[in-house]
């Protein structure tokens, strides 16, 4: 699968969980989180990449564990912290192959 | 005598498959009309789901507004920009293709031509953009298609109206294949950003319903979750509608192929070109019904 549709699956799987919960912190911190994968999916669309580097491929590994843990809180409001904690990791792991936060920084 | 009837039956034979062959060309042309204007309209659509998707997030307060916030992430994308324009060189091809399958007359056959060559030319140039490696019409095939044309005379004779337009096809083919292909790769990979799009149009929505509900009486409130019912409705349809179009790009190559078999190979029949034309024809209608029910559905 390719960038675009695994951040795209994320922010889907994150906006489900925006929804689905009350608690506004984590509500907050969630749409931070699907913001700055929408930023990094806006980036991607011009972008071609080297598909066999291991940071792409840690990128894509990180994309669908944080989608499963997304979904997961959707079912579970005790995993939502793990949601976001795996959200945040596979933020710094796409990062490294767009180097989209340090560009904003 | 025998051999004068059977000679007149033959001619009147094919003078037929001819008429049949421009009849299909004509519906071809139709169909790619409407395909390349529901592509087009997609695409614009497509877009504008990005501004849409920020508008949402500034209105319910996750974003700060800024100029951004009224920008078409795929304005500044040279690969979308190119599929766009080449679609569009696809769609006067085909009705140049069609006015000259239904030209009656000398003056209507130059007019058709002169757009046949334009067309051509700019299927050839856009195909380029998409895939640089795409073979090139030569002007050698350009200055026979263009001999070809000028034998249809003022009487126009049918079969050398077919004979033009083969080779129209055949020279055109390369290129159509390789748009084609270029809109199904364009379409699969924007198709997931689309719809993430408008689902966060559809939460923003949610959200500030969440909060604004309470003082809203119930007439009002019917008619804010019928607004959040045509949001879900939108990415869905918008979903479903990619899917169509990215079919449809390969039923037109499909269907373009079929008819440059049929016009080179008298094996292939013409129900087998009908088949092709009809499945692109039947993708086209659905996707003029679609972009209706989109138009009604987008928030």
């Amino acid at each position: 699968m390719n960038l675009l549709s695994l951040l795209s699956e994320l922010i889907d799987a994150l906006d489900v969980l925006i929804r689905a919960i009350s608690d506004p912190l984590q509500q907050a911190q969630l749409v931070k989180l699907r913001e700055c994968f929408e930023a990094m999916s806006d980036s991607a669309v011009h972008q071609l990449f080297d598909t066999t580097s291991q940071d792409f491929k840690d990128a894509t590994i990180a994309l669908g564990s944080a989608t499963t843990a997304a979904k997961q809180g959707v079912s579970d409001v005790g995993k939502v912290a793990s949601a976001i904690n795996s959200a945040v990791t596979a933020a710094n792991a796409v990062d490294k192959i767009l180097g989209f936060l340090a560009h904003i920084a | 005598m025998k051999r004068i009837l059977l000679g007149i039956i033959t001619f009147l034979l094919s003078g037929c498959a001819s008429t049949d062959q421009l009849s299909s060309i004509r519906t071809f042309s139709t169909a790619v009309h409407d395909f390349s204007a529901s592509a087009n309209d997609a695409f614009t659509k497509l877009n504008s789901s990005f501004v849409d998707r920020n508008i949402a997030e500034v209105a319910n307060g996750d974003k700060p507004v800024a100029d951004s916030t009224f920008v078409g992430v795929l304005d500044d994308s040279k690969g979308f920009q190119e599929t766009t324009v080449a679609l569009q060189a696809l769609g006067t091809y085909a009705d140049a293709l069609g006015a000259l399958a239904g030209a009656n007359s000398g003056t209507d056959i130059d007019k058709a031509a002169t757009g046949l060559y334009g067309a051509l030319s700019a299927v050839d140039q856009d195909a380029g953009k998409v895939d640089p490696s795409a073979p090139k019409i030569s002007s050698q095939d350009l200055g026979i298609l263009a001999t070809l044309v000028k034998a249809i005379g003022d009487g126009v004779a049918r079969d050398k109206q077919a004979a033009a337009i083969r080779k129209a096809v055949e020279i055109a083919d390369p290129a159509v294949q390789t748009i084609c292909k270029g809109v199904g790769v364009e379409l699969s990979s924007v198709r997931p950003v689309y719809v993430s799009n408008l689902g966060i149009v559809y939460t923003s929505e949610f959200q500030a319903y969440q909060r604004e509900q309470k003082p809203l009486a119930y007439a009002e409130r019917i008619i804010r979750l019928q607004d959040l019912r045509n949001a879900t409705l939108a990415r869905r349809n918008a979903d479903a509608f990619l899917e169509k179009l990215t079919d449809s790009a390969q039923s037109l190559a499909a269907a373009h192929t079929k008819i440059k078999q049929s016009l080179a190979d008298s094996t292939i029949t013409l129900a087998d070109v009908t088949r092709a034309i009809g499945q692109l024809k039947s993708y086209a209608d659905e996707l003029k019904a679609f972009n209706a029910d989109l138009g009604k559905g987008t928030p």
